[in-house]
């Protein structure tokens, strides 16, 4: 662990992404203390002003002050993509134990639904099912996260088919340990590498898809704010304000760049022999 | 080689089942009557009877599932809800505009990715290094839609030497191109770079340069073509990367193809033709993982062998 924590220390992009992700966090968690404005205060006769000093990053078409609208949206994005990323953990993990662990048909089928996910566009399935169950926070985040599972499902059996052949499982085995109690806590320990890796970068695309769906007006409504909604709303007077898009996308930018920093970092000090699990 | 193309094939077919039953389950959940939809507003009473027989929509849902993949076999994928047209006919509409954008943008990164990668990975941490790869983070971070409009305020609005929309001549590809192949060179230029380390530390490349070889050869010839096999394999998530950028792009540009009349169809509720785009895009899909499957078989001899 010690060599670990030295080795991420090193790196020092990884740290600046850690750093990066921690003031996200801050100005979500302290939104309304930091935020200059309420951000649902109109003020229809001041819409798409300029950056000023009391609003600093200027307003929307409604008057709204956007920087307070991003301290805000950080909190409906970021708990988004960490929401899904949990989700998706979640059943990657029981998905690729059944998998990996018991082998046989209750692999092959679960390694067959994975493929039928993996082939079908992501970003379809997910639009084709907002837009059926309904746009709102709950939904985006939950369909986000079960149709991000196949990465998790796919390394996870693999880890654990080559686990299971060492010799303290069977050791474990042995001593008459149930197949419940040699998972939890003889197996799925030894996979936490890459896992934690892949949340890393999990989290980011959450992020990322999130803010696409919110743009082309399937994801988070009105009058919530996430960082793709807000940049929607700029999106037909980006020409005469640019200012209404650019901000968020920055936003957005900044908190997907700092995750995959750290998820480099992370692969590099976790397992310099990991390759890239391109999703 | 016959044997290992034949069997892919053949794997592929349960594949395609277990899409088209995705698919379909999806659409099956959908708010709304699909009879009346698909017999329009004005339909009498019998018109009605017709088509509920027709599709089945009075049987039990697997029932109505396999009528339904008889019907798309046949190439019938229902009528659009909204202009009663054939869902395949507006597709086929459609389709062009797409795979042209996408050519380009293909190519377009492509011709980044590559000699970026090959760059970064021969002047490994310099500042060339550096510089590419921090372009490909950025990239990478950067969502399509973004990068869209900020080339549209740079180039379009404020220098004024491209249009914004429209599809008439080559000066409206170049924007969207540019954004949609962006962000795919960045993720490639990574694996590139990755790759060829990874090659460039095996012991048939000291050989090589030990006997006297270019580095220039080295790289290119013996390097390059044995990184090639992870490389294909993202090359396999190509028209995934394509279809998402594209629904994106294609909407902020206003380009008439498959991405726009996707989202367009799911605001108006138009779920027939919703259904008949997603499917015909995973089965697309299914069909470049098999290109790649033979590719990597052409590439290297012990995939077709093992």
């Amino acid at each position: 662990m010690p060599s670990f924590m030295s080795r991420l220390r090193q790196h020092r992009l990884a740290a600046a992404g850690a750093v990066v992700l921690l003031v996200l966090v801050a100005a979500a968690l302290f939104a309304p203390w930091l935020a200059p404005h309420d951000p649902e205060e109109v003020h229809p006769e001041a819409g798409l002003r300029g950056p000023s000093w009391q609003y600093p990053l200027g307003q929307d078409p409604l008057g709204r002050c956007i920087l307070s609208r991003i301290l805000y949206g950080a909190r409906v994005s970021l708990s988004v993509g960490f929401l899904a990323g949990v989700i998706s953990l979640a059943v990657g993990v029981v998905m690729g134990s059944l998998a990996g662990y018991f082998g046989g048909w209750v692999a092959l089928v679960v390694m067959r639904l994975a493929e039928v996910f993996m082939t079908v566009p992501q970003f379809l399935l997910i639009i084709a099912a907002v837009a059926i169950v309904g746009p709102s926070f709950t939904s985006v985040l939950v369909i986000i996260g079960l149709s991000s599972w196949t990465g998790y499902a796919r390394v996870l059996r693999g880890e654990i088919m080559s686990i299971k052949q060492q010799p303290f499982v069977e050791a474990a085995r042995a001593y008459g340990a149930s197949d419940w109690r040699i998972l939890v806590h003889h197996v799925l320990p030894n996979c936490l590498s890459p896992l934690i890796v892949m949340v890393t970068l999990n989290v980011a695309s959450a992020i990322l898809l999130e803010s696409s769906l919110s743009f082309l007006g399937f994801g988070i409504q009105e009058p919530q704010a996430s960082w793709g909604s807000i940049l929607s709303q700029g999106r037909s007077f980006f020409q005469s304000a640019p200012h209404v898009a650019t901000f968020p996308g920055l936003a957005i930018m900044l908190a997907v760049l700092a995750f995959n920093l750290l998820g480099d970092g992370l692969r590099d000090a976790l397992d310099p022999k990991l390759v890239e699990q391109g999703e | 080689m016959f044997r290992y193309i034949m069997r892919r094939i053949l794997l592929a077919i349960p594949l395609i089942l277990g899409i088209s039953f995705l698919v379909f389950g999806l659409m099956y959940l959908a708010p709304g009557d699909p009879v009346r939809m698909l017999a329009g507003r004005e339909a009498s009473p019998e018109v009605i009877a017709d088509i509920r027989q027709e599709w089945g929509f009075d049987k039990p849902f697997v029932v109505q599932y396999f009528m339904w993949l008889g019907k798309v076999l046949r190439g019938d994928m229902g009528r659009s809800v909204i202009s009663g047209l054939p869902v395949s006919y507006l597709i086929k509409a459609r389709l062009p505009y797409t795979l042209k954008l996408n050519f380009w943008a293909t190519l377009l990164g492509l011709a980044i990715a590559f000699p970026l990668g090959v760059l970064a990975a021969a002047r490994r941490q310099t500042w060339v290094d550096y510089t590419a790869s921090a372009l490909a983070l950025v990239g990478m971070s950067m969502p399509s839609f973004w990068l869209s409009l900020v080339l549209i305020i740079v180039f379009a609005v404020k220098l004024n030497w491209l249009p914004t929309s429209g599809t008439g001549t080559w000066a409206h590809y170049v924007l969207p191109a540019a954004a949609l192949g962006f962000s795919w060179a960045a993720g490639l230029m990574r694996m590139v770079r990755t790759s060829l380390l990874e090659v460039l530390k095996e012991d048939y490349v000291r050989t090589a340069r030990a006997k006297g070889l270019r580095e220039k050869i080295v790289l290119v010839k013996h390097a390059l073509r044995n990184a090639m096999i992870p490389i294909v394999t993202v090359l396999g998530t190509w028209l995934a990367y394509m279809v998402v950028g594209t629904v994106i792009v294609e909407t902020i540009f206003a380009w008439p193809g498959l991405g726009r009349l996707l989202t367009t169809a799911l605001l108006q509720h138009d779920f027939f033709l919703v259904q008949a785009i997603i499917l015909m895009i995973s089965v697309a899909v299914v069909g470049a993982n098999l290109l790649v499957d033979v590719l990597y078989a052409v590439i290297d001899p012990r995939v077709r062998l093992g």
